[in-house]
């Protein structure tokens, strides 16, 4: 098999690699800040940079991970959990841009996911669970690694979600028949302004709701209102 | 005895299931509404809830496709599997209440499923031309890997590992069963599919009704021999 990137027409290799930086980095720091030890950074800053795409590789099973092929992958996420680890204060400081840095890699990771496997002819679900897994399986491995339940599955801010409508929206344009270069800058900038609205105005995930237990409440109600005038009409008849 | 240790490399193993597609579709549609309903009761969000359906639903599925490299999973492949968990969420994000109120019903059909997986994956493993030790592991994993993924998830220590009513016993139990009949009794696998299937039912519900839990692990070391205990006491006094 030949180097799975080139199979990949799609986004230019420099920005995978800014992306697989900066998710070292934002590891780094998230270790860093929990306090661990370097190795524990060191990993951290690893699992973040790399961990959505050797997940979905795995499950893909067309050849070894493109991380463990393609040696620039490690080695930038090695040289930024380095600069993270060192400079963790320098880096602090850059945090908002980072964020903004960051809102923009949403969609493209879910882009880089979705496309690998639309070359390999994944059908349309397939390829946005795995564009979905790309851009926030490093976030989950992180957590679970933490030993703290995944910020993926609790309330807050969006992320992951933005990341599921931004890769179902891909995947749909694809099939509709949308141009690659279109439907790649539409979802990048889907996913940012889906996360950035969530952090400008503080939109927060639902959690679900109990529609039967509302609707069964609804209708004792309206039960009890029944029976109530049906109570008062006999007592009016006595009377 | 020796092909039940090196599994038979000379037949080519037959491993045509009795039940058709849509059993496994049904059986992924046990689990992936058992997780999203685990998931809508957690309080997680809507996010959560889809992940713990994909979780539970699929996941012995891609692990048992990811141990075997057999290729992309058929839960990648085909669309039908990813919708149905989908689905299962957003009924599970709606319904909890009402799948909670309906616990016997998802009891049985969460005992139906595990039966199922462990059949399928160790079905898939016999025809992979796996030694039957292996195939009764990865009939157990495809049983119990969806539960545990939700378990890893949601950040809880995995279910089945704890003490408590046979899941992973049963899982375990009917993949023996089910490979046992294939190999030793030479049965037809469709035929043994249904007898393991109907096995691990039975268990998990005589397991449930009758309350049989496993426990935790003892020691015995001391009651073999008394040596250890005897150092441990000398310490004690000195």
């Amino acid at each position: 098999m030949s180097n799975p990137v080139d199979s990949v027409i799609a986004l230019p290799f420099a920005l995978e690699m800014t992306a697989v930086t900066f998710g070292a980095l934002s590891g780094a720091l998230h270790a860093t800040r929990k306090g661990l030890d370097p190795v524990g950074v060191f990993t951290i800053a690893l699992v973040c940079a790399v961990g959505g795409g050797l997940i979905r590789d795995v499950l893909l099973q067309t050849g070894r991970p493109v991380a463990l092929v393609v040696p620039t992958y490690l080695a930038s996420a090695a040289f930024a959990s380095v600069v993270g680890l060192l400079f963790a204060r320098a880096v602090r400081a850059a945090v908002p841009v980072m964020v903004v840095v960051d809102t923009l890699l949403i969609g493209v990771w879910v882009v880089l996911g979705a496309e690998r496997a639309l070359v390999v002819d994944l059908t349309f679900s397939g390829a946005a669970f795995l564009g979905v897994i790309t851009a926030t399986g490093g976030g989950l491995l992180r957590d679970l690694l933490c030993g703290e339940v995944p910020s993926a599955i609790r309330p807050g801010e969006w992320y992951v979600s933005a990341a599921v409508a931004a890769a179902v929206m891909f995947v749909l344009m694809i099939q509709a028949g949308v141009r690659l270069e279109y439907a790649e800058g539409i979802t990048i900038l889907a996913a940012a302004l889906l996360r950035s609205g969530s952090l400008r105005f503080g939109w927060r995930t639902p959690t679900a709701y109990d529609l039967w237990g509302d609707l069964e409440a609804r209708m004792t109600a309206r039960l009890e209102a029944a029976r109530h005038v049906a109570d008062e009409r006999a007592a009016r008849r006595r009377a | 005895m020796s092909s039940l240790l090196v599994g038979t490399l000379d037949i080519t193993v037959d491993v045509s299931l009795a039940l058709p597609t849509w059993t496994q579709l049904a059986a992924v549609a046990v689990g992936a509404v058992s997780g999203a309903a685990y998931a809508a009761r957690r309080g997680f969000d809507v996010v959560g809830v889809l992940l713990l359906a994909v979780a539970e639903g699929l996941g012995g599925l891609l692990l048992r496709d990811t141990l075997l490299q057999t290729g992309t999973s058929i839960v990648l492949i085909d669309d039908r599997y990813l919708l149905l968990a989908a689905g299962a969420a957003v009924l599970g994000f709606f319904f909890a209440g009402l799948i909670d109120r309906l616990e016997p019903v998802v009891v049985v059909l969460d005992a139906l499923a595990l039966g199922f997986f462990c059949t399928v994956g160790a079905s898939a493993a016999l025809g992979e031309q796996l030694s039957p030790i292996a195939a009764v592991f990865i009939g157990a994993v495809t049983a119990v890997g969806g539960i545990t993924l939700r378990d890893l998830l949601a950040g809880d220590a995995p279910r089945v590992l704890r003490p408590g009513v046979f899941t992973a016993a049963a899982a375990f139990f009917g993949a023996l069963t089910f490979v046992a009949l294939v190999k030793v009794a030479l049965m037809p696998t469709a035929q043994a599919q249904i007898l393991a299937l109907l096995t691990v039912f039975a268990v998990r519900l005589l397991a449930i009704r009758l309350q049989w839990e496993t426990r935790a692990a003892r020691d015995i070391s001391d009651r073999l021999w008394g040596f250890w205990s005897r150092d441990k006491t000398s310490q004690d006094s000195r």
